[in-house]
């Protein structure tokens, strides 16, 4: 074992520019990697957070009570929060919302409303109860809103994990034509060895060691920079997305084991199919 | 010790390198292998050590057929085995110590008292000088002694000698026979490719005569 670890830190000492690019592509790889599983991961979450925060817009006829109204509304089966919008929040919202319109809008002409919170599931059964209550005109729901946006988190996770994958292969594919030109390079040592009676498994090892210690160092390396990218996100992103997580052990427990894939399966394969011929 | 049974070699261009080899070489014997260039006598060698397998025929050590042995067996055969090639086949990126200690690398037996081992030896062929320079840095014979050096370091109870006076001064030479000879004194079973006829004239034992791929 001692052997197989000094030997592949050698070959790793002595083919310093492949093993230079093969770390720069594990790395990149494994930071590639970490960067969509994060997206993945946070679009899930996010989506999850908006799927329970449908608002249910309530307008009321004239004269209506909002106060008896938003009473009834928070008994209503699955609604989970109930806020009385009075016609000056109503104005307020109006003019955040258009900060450049000229025309002035007066309290009289905005009306209040009442504004319900529901989860996507319960949505469609609270918007008809509260249309059987007295004093209610319409109901407005933001579900359509939030429908285009689960459509656009389901392609953006498609997209990610399309990526993955291709950063997967590709990379596999760079190990494996590093590897070989390695192997081919050193065919005739390799030869020798066989020569002197080495066993297969004493051959291959020390490629698949510096495999593994490579994509150790690369997932390490990978990690590392998704932390210091994670932490700029988490400072400049926070307000927008609530509980971003830039770093989840799953994640980065399967980042290692993509990353040992790639390190040591590109070098076994380049192995196999590179060294055979005597 | 070693069976050639009808061992035929045709290369891959329908070169007829050997045709129906039968002979048997004993525990502890000493066989020069002769023959002008292109008798076969680097094939012959090399179907020992399987580096080459037969095209018919069979050729058994110690009562195994060589060519079918399976890559790890062949692997622990070849341990037994001391193999001084033709080309030498020293490797250019390590010192010549580490050529010389390659096959204790390579079996995970890199002990100190096998450098010792090595030690005496490249005394012995007056290279131990050269430990730490790369091989090119050596002259042909010198290079030569280092690939000689290789072979006996581990004591192998075969040792398979291609052309390895080929480089050497005839003091030189006599004194790789001298080794060698010693060697299958000891229980050895030693062969020796040569054209060096007077290496030919020291010797009262057995001679394998090949001329174009047949005994003769
Ligand atoms: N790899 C090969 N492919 C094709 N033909 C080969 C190969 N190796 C050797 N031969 C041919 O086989 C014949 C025997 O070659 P071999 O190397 O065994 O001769 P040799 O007796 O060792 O000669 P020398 O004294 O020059 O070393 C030669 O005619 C040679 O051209
Ligand atoms: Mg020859």
């Amino acid at each position: 074992m001692r052997t197989v670890l000094r030997e592949s830190f050698r070959d790793i000492k002595r083919h310093k520019r492949s093993s230079l690019l093969l770390a720069i592509v594990i790395s990149s790889a494994s930071f590639l990697f970490f960067i969509f599983s994060s997206v993945i991961y946070n679009l899930g979450n996010a989506e999850d957070m908006w799927s329970k925060q449908i608002r249910v817009s309530v307008f009321m006829t004239e004269g209506a009570d909002p106060q008896s109204l938003s009473e009834q509304i928070k008994g209503i089966n699955g609604v989970l929060e109930v806020n009385h919008i009075s016609p000056e929040q109503a104005l307020e919202i109006l003019k955040k919302r258009f900060p450049d319109e000229e025309v002035a809008f007066s309290p009289s002409s905005v009306p209040g409303y009442i504004e319900a919170r529901a989860s996507i599931d319960d949505v469609e059964a609270v918007k008809s109860s509260v249309l059987k209550l007295e004093g209610v005109d319409d109901v407005s729901l933001s579900s359509s809103w939030y429908k285009s946006l689960k459509d656009l988190i389901y392609f953006s996770a498609l997209f990610s994990i399309g990526i993955m994958v291709f950063v997967l292969s590709l990379s596999v594919l760079l190990v494996f034509y590093a590897v070989r030109i390695g192997v081919m390079e050193r065919r005739e040592e390799i030869q020798l060895m066989r020569l002197c009676g080495a066993t297969e498994w004493r051959i291959r090892s020390p490629y698949v060691a510096s495999g593994l210690i490579m994509g150790l160092f690369g997932a390490s390396v990978g990690a590392g920079l998704q932390y210091v990218f994670g932490s700029l996100v988490d400072r400049n992103l926070s307000q927008f997305i609530n509980g971003w997580v830039s770093l989840t052990l799953s994640q980065v427990l399967f980042v290692y084991l993509a990353s040992i894939f790639i390190g040591s399966f590109g070098n076994l394969m380049a192995f196999v199919r590179g060294a055979d011929a005597d | 010790m070693i069976h050639f049974r009808s061992a035929s070699k045709i290369y891959d261009n329908d070169v007829f390198a050997l045709k129906g080899i039968n002979t048997h070489i004993g525990k502890g014997e000493f066989v020069f292998v002769t023959g002008s260039s292109g008798a076969g006598k680097s094939t012959l060698l090399k179907m020992i050590y399987g580096g080459l397998k037969p095209s018919d025929g069979s050729i058994e050590v110690g009562g195994t057929p060589v060519e079918s042995l399976d890559p790890y067996k062949l692997a622990i055969l070849r341990r037994q085995m001391g193999i001084v090639f033709q080309d030498f086949k020293l490797l250019w990126d390590r010192t010549v110590l580490e050529n010389v200690c390659l096959p204790f690398s390579v079996w995970g037996k890199l002990t100190h008292e096998n450098k010792e081992i090595a030690e005496v030896m490249m005394k012995k062929f007056d290279i131990w000088k050269y430990r730490n320079e790369h091989p090119h840095k050596l002259s042909g014979g010198e290079q030569q002694k280092a690939a000689i050096c290789r072979a006996l370091v581990t004591s192998p109870w075969i040792l398979i000698a291609d052309e390895p006076t080929g480089n050497l001064d005839p003091d030189s030479a006599g004194e790789v026979f001298r080794m060698f000879y010693e060697a299958s004194q000891k229980g050895s079973t030693v062969i020796f490719a040569t054209h060096n006829e007077h290496l030919l004239s020291l010797h009262k034992g057995r001679v394998i005569k090949l001329d174009k791929g047949r005994l003769a």
